[in-house]
């Protein structure tokens, strides 16, 4: 029987572990629930929310890359009023914490859905800021510190549980984009969300993905991540929750020891729907071999040259 | 360590190079043989990124083996190309909503363009099971790409091959072999159309049903990205409750009844 302690804290929530599923690689959870019990993992983050329905963007909408993949999905989902009645119950059920990450096109968007959100039991709610596949809100707002922090200002002051900033890489100082967050009252930031990018057919002379651009995620993108996870752990006292191309335990490791307080995986999910508990079953004996008694312990302890 | 039900870690038992360009693998997967249904797919594990969705094409629950028809392509079909007896091979699945086998239906017409014909050799061995009558059009470009005809003609109640180019039962298409078949069995109650292939095939085939009032279910393929469900990378445009939308190829797919794909979407 392992001794190490993989309990952690994002701000005032306890997770079980580090493990937190990312939104748009777990849908609202069932579809996961024939591979394992939702609740061996620290969390879920739901699929991307909107006031409205969204069908998405047109086929295709995906396209392989080296080291990961690029989508450009568009936020299909059946809008906040269905998600509360006919998804989020069975997840809240669920022996793991919930997040619902909710997507906008406007400050008024991102204000509904805190307030629906309110007394329906999720445990946070992950700001979406960072979605490069929609024409408005989301990575637009992103982009902007000073509509991060009216944003965040607005729903921190609506909502029930905390709320978390997801932020987007595609910008000049990520650092910047957190301390917005952390101005408007944040209870953490997650970060990566994709890079936005774009492949050719070159017979066609046609993108790909039909969206012309879509995000990039996969092990390509992870040393990018680990340093902008760093770069805001040095810039901001809130908690991190660290996300992009995480593929193994020793990844979450790695991404800790930059400065996240928690991880999501999303892409390597795709890949095989066990991995996060094949990392989670591996977690402790990684975190044995460099001496470690717990993972909360490890939390940015990255020894800079 | 827990139980992983949909994960596979198979050896490839035989090796079928049916032309210079297709393959038909045989695994050795006991547990997926036990799940899989008609219609359904697995997703094969290459080196490159993501997995590769394959229709189940045969399933022989008592010898423990499935087997796949696969297409040279691009590089993750190529690697497959190269596979030998003996390699091992992880596969996730079945996944997916496969063919619907009612006990109203009597008669089948059994429709298949180029490597879409892999998955209703399966479906015909079902079928055979259950006493419904086969009667299986399969369509190529020519002769020369022509599949399995044996295994086909063998196993239904009538084959016809078609070609557009080159001698063949059937000079023309798939949808034309059907035609041909229809005017040799007609219809009755519970008869339905079951097809797999290209797009234009696939759309062929419904405008066909359409005109003779027949029911048809319709296999997609689409780029996936998971293959059950929780990326929504596969869309197929549908209708739903009167409005259109995009369904997932893994989920409510890849069979389609034919009424509920957005024909002019696609």
């Amino acid at each position: 029987m392992s001794t190490i302690d993989l309990s952690c804290r994002v701000g005032d929530l306890t997770c079980k572990n580090p493990l937190i599923a990312a939104s748009g690689t777990f849908g609202f959870g069932r579809e996961m629930s024939r591979f394992f019990d939702l609740g061996v993992l620290g969390g879920v983050v739901s699929k991307g929310v909107t006031v409205k329905e969204r069908r998405g963007n047109p086929p295709h909408r995906i396209a392989e890359a080296p080291g990961g993949m690029l989508n450009a999905v568009g936020l299909q989902n059946p809008g906040i009023e269905k998600v509360i009645k006919e998804d989020l119950p069975w997840l809240i059920k669920q022996d793991t914490k919930v997040i619902v990450n909710a997507a906008g096109d406007d400050l008024g968007d991102y204000v509904k859905l805190a307030e629906a959100l309110n007394g329906v039991g999720i445990d946070a709610i992950e700001l979406n800021l960072s979605c490069p596949n929609v024409k408005t809100g989301c990575m637009a707002i992103g982009s902007e510190p000073a509509l991060i922090e009216e944003v965040t200002r607005a729903c921190k002051e609506i909502a029930d549980v905390p709320i978390w900033v997801k932020l987007t890489p595609n910008v000049t100082h990520i650092g910047d984009m957190a301390k917005a967050a952390e101005a408007g009252g944040a209870d953490a930031v997650s970060l990566i969300n994709t890079l936005l990018g774009m492949r050719i057919d070159i017979r066609t002379k046609r993108p790909v993905i039909r969206n012309n651009t879509g995000g990039y995620s996969g092990p390509g993108v992870f040393p990018v991540a680990l340093r902008m996870v760093h770069e805001c752990f040095k810039a901001v006292n809130i908690p991190i929750v660290g996300l992009g191309g995480i593929m193994s335990a020793e990844d979450v490791v790695e991404m800790m020891l930059a400065g996240a307080s928690a991880v999501q995986v999303g892409t390597a999910t795709l890949l095989d729907p066990y991995t996060m508990p094949t990392m989670i079953e591996a977690l402790p004996s990684v975190l044995e071999s460099i001496g470690a008694t717990s993972v909360s312990e490890i939390v940015g302890q990255m020894r800079p040259w | 360590m827990m139980e992983r039900k949909y994960r596979h870690d198979a050896t490839i038992t035989k090796v079928d190079h049916l032309d210079e360009d297709n393959v038909f693998l045989t695994l050795n997967a006991p547990e997926l043989s036990e799940l899989s249904k008609p219609g359904q797919f697995v997703e094969l594990e290459t080196s490159q990124f993501l997995n590769r969705p394959f229709g189940v094409a045969i399933c022989d629950k008592k010898a423990g083996t499935v087997g796949i028809g696969v297409r040279k392509v691009g590089k993750g079909t190529k690697e497959i190309f190269e596979y030998k007896a003996g390699d091992k091979a992880t596969l996730f699945g079945p996944f997916g909503y496969g063919f619907s086998i009612s006990e109203k239906t009597s008669r089948a017409y059994v429709i298949g363009g180029g490597t879409g014909i892999y998955p209703l050799l399966f479906l015909l061995q079902e079928l055979k099971r259950a006493g419904i009558k086969t009667y299986t059009g399969c369509g190529f470009q020519s002769l020369t790409h022509a599949l399995m005809i044996d295994d086909f003609s063998h196993i239904s109640d009538d084959y016809l091959t078609a070609c557009e180019i080159g001698e063949a039962d059937v000079s023309g298409t798939a949808v034309d072999a059907l035609a041909e078949l229809y005017e040799r069995h007609g219809q009755s109650d519970g008869t339905i159309v079951y097809a797999c292939g290209p797009i234009p095939m696939l759309k062929a085939v419904n405008a066909w049903c359409e005109e003779n009032g027949i029911d048809a279910e319709c296999s997609f393929e689409a780029r996936m990205g998971c293959g059950f469900g929780v990326c929504r990378g596969c869309a197929i445009p549908v209708i739903r409750d009167g409005q259109p939308t995009y369904d997932r190829c893994c989920v409510e797919g890849p069979v389609f009844r034919r009424g509920v794909v957005d024909w002019e979407g696609l």
